[in-house]
């Protein structure tokens, strides 16, 4: 029983698969149909293909320092008054991230399924659970990732493959479109949904082989990213393009229109709903753990109990703040470009560091 | 740290009491839910406009001036008897297992305000499964109906849309004898008429999509009362820029369904052949082939229409039907007559500048530099498509005759 | 009456300064009565304590002193009594003086399999108390202690709790020499080690750890010995006290200890590679580690054929799964969200409840706790009037509740589908513990619908995913696991499949078969079972077998 190196690598990608499938799969079809109209699905492909670049220059860096979390051996490579800088900028996104996306689910929610339960209850139900979650180990962090991943996948598949009936193949052509100004910014949007594969820094020391850490997230990336993919697919097969810049769910609008056995049950949306709540908790958990882990870094705390509890009352003022839908929304964006800029700054220090020293080290070995 | 911690977990303790104590906010039980099952929607005559009531508006407002007269009809809890027939007690339940109320508004919205301003239970359209509107609406103004329907979370994307002839709030009154509830006997009707081949699967969100679409134009379901008790889908209401602007007829909707190479086919054509009298073919299933290019400018398009049927019925002659010489030449009838029927819908269609058979969608998709250099807008295709060539070929297939060998 | 009186006054007067205790090290003296009388000091009254004096061997006096209640009288009177009591005549070889009296008693007078001597005073009455026969005689400072324990007992019962179709019919009882007695002639190996020692400072009660020396993971035992050592309380009563002492979570609802009242059980366990752990006066063994799969698997999976088990292991997850969300789904849809029923089923519903004076959530917690009531009652009750008791209960909630309009007759079966679901779940306490999370979960749902019972279930699974039995994870071998294990989870591969032992269990020899047993199962599968009987094997197939691996 090795008690410390437990983490698969097929655990590592469940972690980060389920925490990148999160709250942006209801919306995500209408930023990419606006985009990239019909071809919509090579906007988000162009996405992924970012956020797997993106991935491998974060992975490969950790594959190299096994033992140490990013933050520890950030510290070596670039000093400890701004590594504790950016340790302290991270926490913030991550806090940020949490609040935001548990205010896009308590929206969501609110506009769905309850009409008149006040937004905070919701949401702070969904941060409480978290809350209590993150008070274990890493070990366990995956193993609530790993039993829910298919959980999450399924309910996605299911009403995909249902949608497929109804799928109009004209709605998805022409499937190529020569790359214009709104194509990349529809690609890096996407890739804003693939920033919380960052959680990959908590895992690689745990991990049975580190050495895999770009392997498990590149398939994780693979996965996901297909999974949005259908969806993209769904939504603009479902609805043509033009229907989809329209709807603020499409996601959400195919679930609606689905039904099993010609109306026998209809209405999935409410089913949806409820599973995708498993989503979003996944993600929130994640973002959450990852913050918690943060602030007790950042302030040499025992364990990460107490800092998860600190952190409660930030993330659940944080998802009061925008004022309506569309604040969230473009708070939301904002945050991502933010952290998309601090992380590759960050990250080209880390590595010019790392690429500085390494020379030395071999010539004084 | 003890202390504090106890604090926290008190605190915590004390969180998820109040709202458990708060609870229970969108808990409303089902039997205290007013269900609209229907709802049908006619222009308001001025008499009716008079009595509608101030609810979310007041008189001195500026509001357009017309107005729209809603009928609900809203499912009473108690009067459908629970599982299948249920003994002989419901003898004294006799009475409608529906509510019909009719309220007037300016729009949908403020029709459902003034409705539950009438009514004492929460009214609930997630159960609405059929809505009806006039022909006056439907040429006018369908736009701020979609709009609400679009925003409503409780409204199905699976709600059936109708446009009826003459006033629609009549369809609420049927009390039709195979169901209990009327509403469930329009759904079930058009449910049907969706599995046998008789109309195309044109839910509310079908429509929405066509509508949304720049190169495909809508089209509801043309529905009509007749004998005060039965409906009759009496063809396809098509739209152009939002307002409906003609109908088809009957036979229409199944050459409609096959230039669209829609499955089962339902509709059987009848039709008089020069040497085998009168026959009528059934059409058991239909393929489209589809071709476009651009000539001249002009985008050009060619529909193949395979099918495959049956010889339903065969009288007035002494030639008996006996051979596959025969057949043939009854396909050969049927091709040229039916290609009549269906260039005939295609060009009415263009006159009225309305493309429901989503051919602009074609030039989209296969044609992106055409499409880029000439759409803008909707209205650009609609006016396009009047233009165009479109060719038609029919391949009938003739496979069984029946039990009768001669 | 009288007899109480006097017992009462002695009673009284003993608790009054008591009398002097013996030192622990005092050892007998060479006063017969002197050795008595402290022996009965220490042992206190009793009735059923007997001290029977006699000339041993016709000339010198001695003492018999025993518990009647504990020993087989008869035996004493045929193999000790009577040889003892025989004449010099009968005995040549008595020795002359004390010295050897008792040697010649051991080894030549009494007829008994087990004894010790004792000098120490201390030593006597704890022996006295476990059903030994102690000798004293006047002149020897030594005591000779016979084992003459004979505890009338049950016999050997179909197990009451756990009930199977197919298979053994023989269930533990309580005394701990029968029950390892019923595991040794099932596990017929030098490998079984049992480990016995008393626990608790007054009952002294034997508590005996099983466990297969070359398979057991020895962490494992160590921890189960370690846990097990650190219990300091003065009653073991049953084994459901060592339970709740070495348990991971006490405050968790789910039980991480197993229980059975099966020998056949328990050596299945033991072949895995779990510890078992029986005490002396429970008819339950316990096994450790014990993970979720304990829920929805039964001895009959194993003993029916495959296929039919691994169905029946489905259908049982099923009722799990019924019983725990059943109620809670019903309010949620009844009263958040009506538009998941069709159409025509959501009006008709409407007009079942339209009497009902309380909200779905109401209703359904009246209906749940008179259920669980009832299922109270009949379960102490004897069995004749249990189930006339039931017919009425269910006959009077069911019917009447309905006619009364106290609850729509929809909820009436939902509530009786929950019940049926939560008894199809092979063990009670497993199942009382979903029975009892289902009512947290019907409050959920009355408060947030769908969304409640999502946030209580993800709540739930993120505890059992959490929790931890001895080390091993609770949801093992679902989460985390090895794909192999996968073969005795969901379903039940047929048993040559199973060549491995789990994984999760971190067992020391994980072969369940050999290595080179030939894939003649796999090959006759594949060949639709013609020619089976040639196909046993043979050279060649061993070979293939082998290459196959």
């Amino acid at each position: 029983m090795n008690a410390t190196r437990q983490i698969t690598t097929l655990r590592t990608a469940a972690v980060i698969g389920s925490t990148i499938i999160g709250v942006g799969i209801l919306s995500f079809p209408r930023y990419m149909a606006a985009t990239g109209g019909s071809s919509a699905p090579f906007v988000a492909f162009s996405g992924i293909v970012i956020s797997i670049a993106c991935f491998w220059l974060l992975a490969s860096l950790c594959r190299r320092f096994p033992r140490e979390s990013l933050f520890v051996f950030s510290r070596r490579l670039i000093g400890k008054p701004l590594s504790f800088v950016f340790a302290v900028l991270i926490l913030l996104i991550f806090v940020l991230l949490t609040g935001l996306t548990a205010r896009q689910f308590g929206d969501v929610a609110t506009t769905v399924l309850f009409k008149k339960t006040p937004i905070e209850a919701t949401v702070f139900l969904m941060l409480l659970i978290c809350q209590l979650s993150s008070r274990r180990d890493v070990i366990k962090f995956t193993y609530i990732h790993f039993f829910y991943l298919p959980l999450i996948i399924g309910p996605i598949l299911f009403i995909t493959l249902i949608s497929m009936r109804n799928m109009d193949l004209l709605n998805l052509q022409p499937v190529l479109v020569m790359p214009s100004a709104a194509f990349w910014r529809g690609a890096v949007e996407a890739s804003f949904l693939f920033q919380s594969s960052f959680i990959i820094v908590l895992l690689v020391p745990f991990m049975q082989k580190p050495k895999q850490a770009v392997r498990a997230g590149v398939l994780a990336i693979a996965v996901a990213g297909i999974i949005y993919l259908l969806i993209v697919v769904a939504a603009i097969g479902l609805f043509g393009s033009e229907e989809t810049k329209l709807l603020i769910y499409p996601t959400l609008e195919s679930a609606r229109s689905a039904a099993v056995g010609e109306g026998f049950l209809e209405r999935l949306d409410a089913i949806f709903i409820v599973l995708w709540v498993i989503s979003v908790f996944t993600t929130l958990y994640s973002t959450y753990y990852l913050a918690a882990c943060l602030l007790q870094q950042v302030f040499a705390f025992r364990d990460q109990r107490i800092s998860s509890t600190l952190i409660l009352p930030f993330t659940f003022v944080m998802a009061a703040f925008p004022a309506n839908v569309f604040e969230t929304y473009t708070w939301s964006l904002a945050l991502g470009a933010a952290s998309m800029i601090l992380l590759s700054v960050y990250l080209f220090l880390l590595w010019s560091m790392y690429l500085i020293r390494r020379p030395r080290k071999r010539g004084a070995a | 740290m003890r202390p504090v911690r106890k604090f926290c977990s008190a605190a915590v303790a004390l969180a998820i009491l109040t709202l458990l104590l708060a609870g229970c906010w969108d808990q409303v039980e089902i039997e205290d839910r007013a269900l609209v099952l229907g709802l049908s929607i006619d222009a308001a005559t001025p008499e009716e406009m008079a009595t509608e009531e101030q609810v979310t508006h007041l008189d001195n407002m500026k509001l357009p001036g017309h107005a729209i007269s809603v009928t609900a009809q809203i499912a009473v809890p108690g009067r459908v008897p629970l599982g299948p027939g249920s003994g002989s007690s419901s003898d004294g339940a006799k009475a409608s297992p529906v509510w019909v109320v009719t309220v007037t508004g300016h729009t949908l919205d403020d029709a459902m305000n003034n409705l539950q301003q009438q009514i004492a239970d929460p009214r609930y359209l997630v159960h609405l499964r059929v809505i009806v509107i006039s022909e006056t609406i439907a040429r006018g103004r369908l736009d701020e109906l979609n709009d609400y329907l679009r925003r409503n979370p409780e409204i199905r994307r699976r709600t059936w849309l109708l446009v009826s002839e003459g006033r629609a709030s009549r369809f609420m009154d049927v009390e039709p004898p195979l169901q209990r509830v009327p509403t469930l006997y329009i759904l079930s009707m058009m449910e049907k008429a969706v599995a046998s081949g008789k109309f195309p699967r044109d839910y509310l969100g079908r429509f929405w999509s066509a509508d949304s679409k720049w190169g495909e134009s809508a089209y509801l379901p043309y529905v009509a009362l007749r004998d005060k008790e039965n409906i009759l889908i009496e063809g396809l209401a098509y739209f152009s820029g939002n307002r409906m602007v003609n109908t088809t007829k009957p036979l229409e909707i199944g050459a409609f369904m096959a230039v669209q190479g829609m499955d089962p086919g339902g509709y059987s054509a009848l039709f008089k052949t020069r040497e085998y009298g009168n026959v009528i073919i059934k059409t058991n299933r239909r393929f489209t082939k589809t071709t476009s290019s651009i000539r001249d400018g002009k985008p050009y398009l060619k529909y193949e229409l395979y099918f495959e049927g049956d010889l339903d019925e065969h009288f007035d002659s002494k030639k008996p039907v006996s051979s596959a010489a025969a057949l043939h030449k009854i396909e050969q009838e049927f091709n040229t007559q039916i290609k009549g029927v269906v260039s005939g819908l295609i060009g009415r269609t263009q006159k009225d500048h309305s493309d429901i058979f989503g051919m602009g969608e074609l030039i989209r998709a296969r044609h992106p530099g055409y499409w880029k250099q000439h759409i803008r807008e909707k209205k650009d295709w609609e006016d396009i498509y009047s233009g165009i060539t479109v060719d038609v070929e029919l391949h009938m297939h003739l496979q069984r005759v029946g039990l009768k060998g001669r | 009456m009288q007899g109480w009186k006097e017992k009462y006054t002695s009673y009284i007067k003993k608790q009054q300064p008591g009398p002097p205790k013996a030192p622990e090290t005092e050892v007998l003296g060479h006063s017969l009565a002197d050795n008595l009388e402290h022996l009965q000091a220490l042992l206190g009254s009793n009735g059923d304590f007997v001290a029977r004096d006699f000339l041993l061997f016709g000339k010198y006096e001695a003492v018999m002193i025993f518990f009647s209640s504990l020993v087989n009288q008869e035996q004493i009177q045929e193999h000790i009594l009577k040889p003892l009591m025989a004449r010099p005549d009968d005995h040549q070889g008595v020795p002359e003086n004390l010295d050897g009296i008792i040697h010649y008693v051991w080894k030549i007078a009494v007829q008994v399999t087990q004894g010790n001597s004792e000098r120490k005073l201390s030593c006597l009455p704890p022996a006295i108390v476990k059903g030994n026969l102690v000798l004293l005689i006047d002149g020897v400072p030594e005591a000779l202690l016979l084992d003459m324990r004979q505890i009338d007992l049950r016999s050997v019962d179909q197990p009451q709790t756990e009930q199977v179709i197919r298979g053994p019919r023989e269930g533990y009882v309580e005394k701990l020499e029968n029950n390892l007695a019923l595991l040794r002639y099932r596990l017929q190996s030098t490998d079984l080690r049992v480990e016995i020692s008393p626990l608790g400072s007054r009952t002294r009660s034997r508590v005996a750890l099983c466990y297969l020396d070359s398979i057991a993971d020895p962490q494992l035992v160590a921890e189960a010995m370690r846990r097990i050592s650190i219990i300091d309380t003065d009653g073991i009563i049953d084994a459901g006290y060592i339970e709740q002492f070495i348990e991971d979570q006490p405050l968790s609802p789910f039980p991480q200890v197993q229980n059975t009242e099966r020998p056949d059980k328990t050596v299945a366990a033991l072949l895995e590679g779990r510890v078992a752990i029986l005490v002396d006066g429970s008819p339950f063994a316990l096994i450790i580690p014990a993970l979720f799969n304990q829920f929805f698997q039964t001895v009959d999976d194993y003993t029916e054929r495959f296929i039919m088990g691994s169905l029946i292991r489905i259908i049982r997850l099923i009722a799990l799964a019924s019983s725990l969300f059943f109620p809670a789904l019903y309010v949620s849809v009844i009263s958040f969200n009506p538009e998941l029923m069709p159409t025509d089923f959501a009006v008709a519903i409407s007009g079942g409840r339209a009497g009902v004076p309380f909200p779905a959530v109401l209703e359904v917690l009246i209906m749940e706790v008179s259920m669980e009531v009832l299922r109270e009652a009949t379960i102490r009750l004897p069995q004749m009037i249990g189930g006339a008791l039931s017919i009425v209960g269910v006959l009077v909630i069911g019917q009447a509740a309905v006619a009364a309009g106290l609850a729509s007759p929809i909820t009436v079966v939902i509530v009786a589908l929950t019940t049926i679901g939560s008894f199809a779940t092979p063990a009670y306490n497993a199942a009382i513990a979903l029975r009892m999370l289902r009512f947290p979960l019907i409050l959920l749902a009355g408060m947030f619908g769908l969304y409640g019972v999502m946030i209580g279930t993800i709540l739930i699974i993120n505890h059992l995913l959490f929790l931890d039995s001895f080390g091993v994870p609770y949801m093992s071998p679902f989460i985390p696991g090895k794909w192999r294990d996968w073969k005795d989870a969901l379903v039940r591969v047929p048993l040559w499949w199973m060549r491995r032992r789990p994984s999760f269990l971190h067992v020391r020899d994980s072969a369940r078969l050999p290595r080179a047993v030939p894939d003649v199962y796999e090959d006759q599968i594949l060949q639709q079972g013609g020619e089976a009987g040639e196909r046993y094997p043979s050279d060649h197939d061993a070979a293939n077998g082998r290459r196959n691996r």
